[in-house]
């Protein structure tokens, strides 16, 4: 039966050694929305979305999404978009395809040749052969011909020219299911806040806003990025007893090392605020 | 799914192998050609002109030293394939689509397990040809003589054919076995947050030792409780009362080992099952 | 259509107003199709439950109606839209008094300026 949640997170705490990535975030996600998740670098976006997918699991807590916990289910109502290329070089495009037939029951393959041809992709066309921004927009091509319940889209306009990501919001808020709910994860607000109806502010691994952004405007009568400057402008200080303690709590895993080191090591993953 | 799965795998793991599979296949019908293997080639280059020129030493070195470097890369892919299928296929970039399909973690392992099989037993194939050709096997009358051999010990003595078939068994569920310790070793490797390669490597090394503690372990308890001669008495028993004693004996030993292997077999797997299920940490 | 949206403000009364412009600017025919939310929020970049929204609000003004066979039509009911002309005129001309008494001119002085500002153009 559905009910008009779609994604519960329940005290969701994740730590890596020597960092605390999320911090009992508590999150009620409803359907048929788009829902901007937004944070500085570090802030746990990719943390959060990662867990929700299955890819992490959580220190503590838990996250259900359609009331059931990451598995086999919950993979084939969610669609992906991580910030990185996970096809391997060597496929072509009717690999891709093929796989996603396969796989993902709701995947609308003519949905996708037609996006494929209108970039002018060929089908026998090799990822190897592609530039880097091509890859990417195969990638949302991909992603966006699923008719999913829940899409979630990590960073999918980062480090792209004006003109592409003009293509990809278009792509996303032109072929998404309406039913269905879409978390997109950025640092660039300005670029994306009109296609939102709520925001989930993440700091430090925290949630400290989650609202919707219509109410925002009228509570502060000011654009979301406006208000993501003014949450954002503290940059508080957690003290070195705490990251001590995360220190010791951690040398479980195996291994001890500094805290600082711990962001760009783990390629993002173990993201932490400004220390 | 798993046979989706092996679909997709198949695709990504045989592109590689397939070339070097041709090349040495290649390399060796071009080396009996050339006569660069000694006994077929002899005829080729006339006997009678003596010592082979210059020219001809440096063809044969230079296929030689072709064909040990497409052998090497025949084993070398094939250890590659099992390996990195498994780390860049998991838990690498490619992770990000495996993992989200919606698909349970032991049918991703299952099918890396048996495409990486046929991989193994691919190349065994492959070698064992070339082999062939090299030790002279290649005339086709010897060839065929040894078949017929074959046939004819099969005819005499048909369980012969059981006992191939649980070798074939036994060396598939070796082969399987081996593959999965490795799977075992990198998802025990994963658990770290650094330098996983060399924790995969270390849990790798540490199972080795783990079960040769075991086996010792073993050999020195059934021994202490006279486990061993009694063992080895109730065999050579057997294997003198009835004309089949041998062969009875000799399925004892090979349940024996089924055993030994398919209990290790299950082990690994369950520990890449719930490792990738528990505790997966996708970098 | 050139969509002019001010992030600062909430979304759906802009683009309700501009829609209203629209019309009453007879830049959809009277009886005819309006496009759907999804085109409407595609084309102004902008969410669609923000669009929905802005078109429920029409719709409650009766300046598009929803048909159960035919979609969204544009009203036909050129009371209607004389009326809401009439009104956005009178809301114009209240903005431009309070920001002209806010920088010093008086009733007169705009009447004056704008009266100039005719002549010129007229001629």
């Amino acid at each position: 039966m559905k009910t008009n949640t779609l994604v519960e997170c329940r005290g969701l705490t994740k730590t890596f050694p020597g960092a605390l990535a999320l911090d009992r975030v508590d999150l009620t996600l409803g359907r048929g929305k788009i829902i901007g998740l937004l944070g500085p670098n570090g802030s746990g976006k990719t943390t959060l979305i990662k867990i929700m997918n299955g890819l992490i699991r959580p220190t503590a807590g838990t996250v259900t999404i359609d009331g059931e916990n990451p598995g086999p289910y919950t993979k084939s109502q969610v669609s992906y978009l991580p910030d990185k290329n996970y096809f391997a070089d060597c496929m072509k495009v009717y690999d891709l395809l093929n796989i996603f037939e396969d796989f993902y029951e709701d995947f609308d393959r003519a949905k996708a040749t037609e996006m494929c041809a209108s970039l002018g992709i060929r089908e026998t066309a090799r990822l190897k052969e592609m530039s880097k921004g091509t890859k990417e927009k195969m990638q949302l091509i991909m992603v966006m011909s699923r008719k999913a319940q829940l899409y979630l889209l990590d960073e999918p306009i980062a480090g792209v020219d004006p003109a592409a990501r003009d293509y990809i919001l278009n792509t996303i808020i032109s072929n998404y299911n309406e039913e269905g709910t879409i978390l997109i994860s950025t640092h660039l607000i300005s670029d994306i806040e009109k296609v939102l109806d709520e925001v989930v502010f993440l700091k430090e691994g925290r949630v400290i806003r989650h609202e919707a952004v219509e109410d925002i405007r009228i509570k502060e009568g000011k654009s979301i990025d406006e208000v993501f400057r003014d949450d954002f402008r503290m940059v508080s200080q957690r003290t070195s007893q705490e990251l001590g303690d995360w220190h010791y709590v951690n040398s479980d895993a195996g291994e001890v090392r500094d805290a600082g080191n711990a962001g760009e090591d783990n390629n993002g993953t173990a993201e932490r605020g400004e220390q | 799914m798993v046979g989706k799965l092996i679909k997709v795998e198949f695709k990504s793991s045989f592109r590689m192998l397939l070339v070097v599979w041709v090349a040495l296949l290649a390399m060796t019908i071009i080396m009996c050609l050339l006569g660069s293997f000694t006994g077929i080639g002899q005829a080729f280059v006339d006997p009678y002109m003596g010592a082979p020129s210059a020219g001809e030493t440096i063809v044969a070195v230079v296929s030689w030293i072709l064909y040990i470097g497409l052998f090497a890369a025949v084993v070398v892919l094939t250890i590659a394939v099992i390996i990195l299928r498994f780390y860049k296929g998991l838990l690498g970039d490619e992770g990000y689509l495996m993992h989200t399909l919606p698909v349970k973690e032991w049918q991703l392992i299952t099918a890396k397990g048996i495409v990486a099989a046929c991989a193994v037993i691919g190349s065994g194939i492959v070698v064992c040809i070339s082999m062939m050709f090299i030790m002279g096997v290649g005339d086709l009358s010897m060839m065929l003589s040894s078949i017929k051999g074959m046939f004819e010990a099969i005819g005499e003595t048909p369980s012969l054919i059981l006992i191939g078939f649980e070798g074939l068994i036994l060396m598939v569920m070796g082969i399987l076995k081996s593959i999965y310790q490795v799977y075992a070793a990198i998802s025990i490797g994963q658990l770290f947050n650094r330098h996983r390669i060399l924790t995969s490597l270390g849990a790798y090394i540490g199972i080795t030792i783990v079960l040769s503690i075991i086996v010792g372990a073993a050999t020195v308890i059934m021994d202490m409780i006279g486990a061993n001669s009694f063992l080895i008495g109730w065999l050579n028993s057997i294997s003198l009362i009835t004309a089949d004693g041998i062969s009875v004996a000799a399925q004892i030993g090979f349940l024996a080992i089924f055993l030994i292997t398919a209990v290790q077999l299950v082990a690994f797997h369950i520990i890449s099952e719930r490792l990738l299920t528990k505790r997966l940490n996708l970098l | 259509m050139e969509w002019k949206i001010n992030d600062s403000l909430p979304i759906w009364p802009q683009i309700k107003k501009q829609l209203m412009f629209e019309i009453i600017a007879g830049r959809y025919e009277k009886g005819g199709p309006f496009p759907t939310v999804r085109e409407l929020a595609e084309d102004a970049k902008v969410n669609r439950n923000t669009m929905q929204r802005a078109l429920a609000e029409l719709e409650t003004d009766g300046l598009v109606i929803t048909n159960r066979t035919a979609g969204r039509t544009v009203t036909t009911d050129e009371n209607l839209i004389a009326i809401t002309r009439e009104k956005l005129a009178k809301e114009k001309i209240n903005s431009l008094m309070e920001e002209m008494n806010a920088i010093g001119f008086g009733a007169d002085d705009i009447l004056k300026l704008i009266t100039d500002k005719v002549n010129i153009s007229g001629k």
